[in-house]
This record gives C-alpha cells, sequence and structure tokens, in this order.
C-alpha cells in the first residue's frame, strides 16, 4: 500500500481486503483518521481492520465516544460524531489517550475537530460512490 | 509546621499511582504502584495500605500534599479528587506540590552536585512539559524554568545532560532517556511539601485545582 493512495472497493468483501492491506502498516502509536459520511463504513472497515489483530469484539463508539480493546495491539476507537465542542474531548482526557505511545488510535469522524488530533497521522476517506462502492483514500499527515 | 505533619501524600501525575504516609524523613510509609491507567481504581487501596502499615487512621493526618503537576490530565484529576474530597472530610489543609520539582528533589539525593538534568514528560502527541534543573547542594536550581516546548525541539537537549521522563526516545536525538523515571514517588511529594509547605497549604480548597500548565482552549471550529 502506498501514501496517498486510492482504492476502490466493490463490496464488503473487497473493504475486508482493503482493511488486511492496510493492517500491514499499522503500528503502535499511530493515530488513524477515519472521514466519511454516515453509512459509508467506517466502523465496518474498523472491526474488519481490528479482526486481523484479534479483536472481534470491536463495535460503535459513537455513544461510549471511546472503546479500549487489547489484542495483539492495544486499540483506542474513538468517535467524534456526537461530540459538540472540543471541550468535551479535553475533559474525556484525549491528550492521555494521545500519549500512549503504545497504543493505536483510530478515530471514526476525527475531521470535526482537527485542532485536537495530532500533526503526524494517517487519514483514510471514504467516499460513497454507489450502493456498494467505496472509494478508500490514504493519506499521511 | 508541625501542625502539617503526619502529611499523606498522593502521586497521580503519570504511571505511579502512590501514597505515603509521611512524618519525617526518618519515618514515613510510602507505597507506589506502578501501573499505568489503574489511579481510579487503586489509590484509595494505596493510601489504606500506607495508613495500616503506618498504624494510623485517618483522622490523625494533619494535611494532604497532592502531586499538582503538570502530567496526566485525567491521573491528576483523580489525585486531586481525593485530596479534596479527604480535605474536606477532615478539615485539614492541602498542599500543592509541583510534579517536575519534586521528582527534582529525588534525584537530588542521588545525583552529583552540579549534575544537570532534562525533565521531559508527554502532552499529547506534539509537544513536552520541559524543565532543565541543575544539582546544587543536595537541592535543585532551575537552569530552563517548567514550559511546553515542541517535541521536535531537539536542540533543547545537550550531549551531556541527563535526560529523564516519559518522552519518546525516538522524537529526540538522545540515546540515553530514563523513560522509567518520569514523576516523584509518593514519598517525595511529601519532602517537597515538609521543605515548602508551611507557606503553601491552603485551607479553603474550593478552587485549589491542578496545575496542568497548558491552557486547554481550543479554537472554534470552522463552519
Amino acid at each position: 500500500m502506498q501514501f496517498p493512495s486510492q482504492i476502490l472497493s466493490r463490496s464488503e468483501s473487497e473493504t475486508e481486503k482493503i482493511a488486511k492491506e492496510f493492517s500491514l502498516f499499522v503500528n503502535e502509536g499511530m493515530v488513524i483518521v477515519l472521514i466519511g459520511e454516515l453509512g459509508t463504513g467506517k466502523t465496518f472497515f474498523t472491526k474488519k481492520l481490528l479482526h486481523y489483530f484479534n479483536i472481534n469484539t470491536a463495535n460503535s463508539p459513537t455513544f461510549a465516544i471511546v472503546n479500549e480493546y487489547n489484542g495483539l495491539k492495544k486499540i483506542f476507537h474513538f468517535d467524534f460524531y456526537r461530540i459538540n465542542k472540543p471541550e468535551e474531548l479535553i475533559d474525556i482526557g484525549i491528550e492521555d489517550y494521545f500519549s500512549d505511545s503504545d497504543a493505536v488510535c483510530i478515530i471514526e469522524w476525527g475531521n470535526l475537530f482537527p485542532e485536537l488530533l495530532p500533526k503526524v497521522r494517517v487519514e483514510i476517506e471514504i467516499k460513497f460512490i454507489s450502493e456498494n462502492e467505496r472509494l478508500f483514500e490514504f493519506r499521511k499527515l | 509546621m508541625s501542625e502539617l505533619f503526619p502529611i499523606l501524600s498522593i502521586e497521580t501525575s503519570d504511571n505511579i499511582c502512590g501514597a505515603c504516609l509521611y512524618f519525617n524523613s526518618k519515618k514515613f510509609f510510602a507505597a507506589n504502584v506502578v501501573l499505568k491507567h489503574s489511579h481510579s481504581d487503586k489509590l484509595f487501596e494505596v493510601i489504606e495500605s500506607v495508613l495500616k502499615v503506618g498504624e494510623t487512621p485517618l483522622s490523625q493526618i494533619k494535611s494532604i500534599a497532592v502531586s499538582s503537576g503538570p502530567g496526566s490530565f485525567t491521573g491528576l484529576r483523580i489525585g486531586m479528587s481525593a485530596a479534596k474530597g479527604l480535605a474536606q472530610s477532615l478539615h485539614i489543609p492541602i498542599i500543592k506540590v509541583p510534579s517536575f520539582e519534586a521528582l527534582a528533589l529525588q534525584l537530588s539525593e542521588v545525583l552529583a552536585d552540579g549534575s544537570v538534568f532534562t525533565i521531559a514528560n508527554k502532552v499529547g502527541r506534539d509537544e513536552l512539559y520541559y524543565a532543565k534543573f541543575q544539582i546544587n547542594s543536595n537541592s535543585y536550581i532551575f537552569n530552563q524554568q517548567l514550559k511546553i516546548v515542541s517535541v521536535n525541539s531537539a536542540y533543547l537537549f545537550n550531549d551531556n545532560d541527563l535526560v529523564f521522563g516519559n518522552i519518546d526516545s525516538d522524537k529526540i536525538n538522545k540515546k540515553i532517556i530514563y523513560r522509567n523515571i518520569s514523576v516523584p514517588n509518593a514519598e517525595f511529594v511529601a519532602k517537597w511539601a515538609e521543605k515548602s509547605g508551611k507557606t503553601l497549604s491552603v485551607h479553603d480548597i474550593d478552587f485549589v485545582e491542578p496545575d496542568y500548565l497548558k491552557d486547554f482552549i481550543v479554537k472554534e471550529k470552522k463552519l
């Protein structure tokens, strides 16, 4: 996989293959931001990605804001969708999560609060093409 | 000063969850649990254990010394909440102890006179809490005051400096970093309070809060 790159997925199984390919590049300390409208499959992609780290219990963190998983890697899985203002993220200790360089942070809707994100990060933008097709854009910042 | 002893000190500003029942430098009971993300779970157990071993009921504590930062946002809030709850119920003062200075005091007991050292702890991914000290007659002086710097400020570390803190070694051009020494043990929070607590003890604790150092102010989102 190269950065930046675009990959078209025509089905869920193709998305799973993309997640597998991407999983090879995931290291401790990495911050991954998922960008995409509702229903584009951010959580689906994350679930498939975490599957490759022996985590099969991943769920949407929309209501919990952050879920923590310990598999082959330690994962903090965030969702900023329900966050109204950045102070809410500061109140849950977002800086402490980002300070943990032993963990991987995956942030859905991270683009809502870019001022809080670490400068070095990977962004994955998922674009809706058709009912079954999604365009994945990978880039490193 | 004696009205402040015994001190119960609390350290939660990073990976140490510690408490110390401190009478004087020759009699104290300390427990330091090194376990990330354990503070809310373990702090009161640790406090109970030092009180039990020290055979001192909570009601005999005369002051609370709490490591006040800078450090982990959540860790500091846990420690400060516990300190304020205890101080409120026991009607005793709180002594805010600057975490970096308590660590500098701790290091002054082992480093040679004149040694220069830096403490650098992470603030998120992109910044560091940073201060430089020099050992001076079993105590310390600031060479550079505590501040927040960019994590890429490699020029802040001279070749001969000792570096302590939880900073990632790949972020700076410095081979030897004492990463497992980033915050003081609880007994040195108490010892710092012993040195400077008389003037810093606070009875009116309503507005006592951690010294985050960083202003957690963020820009408005662009619409």
